[in-house]
């Protein structure tokens, strides 16, 4: 039982975020793509937190949030973590009910509180 | 191939130096070259190609990788790791330089192009050579090379492609790092 869900389809962000996140105490599941995102989202309800890259093949990250939503989960927090830093693709972020956006490369230690504190820790 | 000005070129060439100056921060120290430090036509090179689309505009970005430098050594070079890396990681690490290296020229060309989309990274084979790629609506191409000890380890190219008369422009405030980068901006 994960509670964040990695959806990326860079095996390195994978592997980066999840190490992070491990070494840190917070178990991590993964997704290689936007539509395996959604399938594991709907289909496990331990998740607390979603982080989500915006431009992957077969569905991107913003179009997996606004699924999510559609699905009628509204309260999972879905951060994106993306080279986009277009101020136009954040607010079709926020329209899709993004929580939060972090641009790469990941620094984890500069993200980490905000992470803990979406999760409640 | 008709080119524009060097003018466009040189833009080219700083938007590739800035960004595979992010894309490579933190990690072991490259020799940096505006032009391949050895013939092209004598090596091969693993290619992973991103596009940036807009309206009148298209900018194709490929970086490149020597076959015969051992893409697990260098990738182990980079990140400054000792323990032996698989050649899948390494792959995949070039794949994300490449998607970070092209999302940081897509940041330069945001103040300049409305509604610009990026592709996802493609590998190329590695007998691809960069002649097979131009094509006769390419204005304007750049290079930038990383070495080491003289032998080029990374590349980036550009190649701009459109059907208008357009300018680049480049000042150093807009490649500027992103004060934020890495950090969790809330909504």
């Amino acid at each position: 039982m994960a509670d964040v869900l990695v959806v990326d389809d860079s095996q390195t962000v994978r592997n980066e975020v999840s190490s992070f996140l491990s070494a840190n105490g917070i178990s991590v599941d993964i997704a290689v793509d936007g539509q395996d995102g959604l399938s594991k989202i709907q289909s496990n309800s331990s998740y607390k937190l979603v982080i989500c890259d915006v431009n992957m093949p077969n569905m991107d990250g913003l179009t997996m949030c606004e699924k999510v939503r559609a699905a009628g989960k509204t309260s999972l927090p879905i951060i994106m973590l993306t080279t986009e830093s277009d101020p136009s693709m954040k607010e079709r972020g926020k329209a899709a009910g993004v929580k939060g956006w972090i641009i790469k490369p990941f620094n984890g230690t500069a993200a980490l509180n905000g992470i803990k504190s979406l999760l409640g820790k | 191939m008709e080119m524009s000005s060097d003018s466009t070129k040189l833009v080219l060439q700083n938007y590739l130096r800035d960004s595979m100056r992010a894309s490579t921060k933190g990690m072991s120290p490259l020799d940096e070259f505006t032009a391949c430090p050895s013939s092209d036509d004598e090596r091969l090179f693993y290619r992973i190609m991103l596009t940036i689309s807009g309206v009148g505009v298209r900018l194709a970005m490929l970086l490149h990788h020597p076959v015969d430098q051992g893409g697990v050594n260098l990738y182990s070079y980079l990140k400054s790791v000792n323990n032996p890396q698989s050649e899948d990681d390494a792959m995949a690490f070039y794949r994300e330089m490449a998607n970070q290296t092209c999302g940081e020229i897509k940041r330069y060309l945001h103040s300049q192009f409305q509604y610009l989309g990026m592709s996802t990274p493609l590998g190329l084979s590695s007998t691809t050579f960069l002649s097979d790629l131009n094509d006769e609506g390419c204005i304007a191409m750049g290079d930038f090379y990383l070495a080491r000890d003289g032998k080029p380890v990374l590349g980036a190219s550009a190649y701009l492609y459109s059907t208008t008369q357009i300018v680049l422009h480049y000042d150093q405030a807009s490649t500027a790092d992103i004060a934020n980068a890495g950090e969790l901006e809330f909504f």
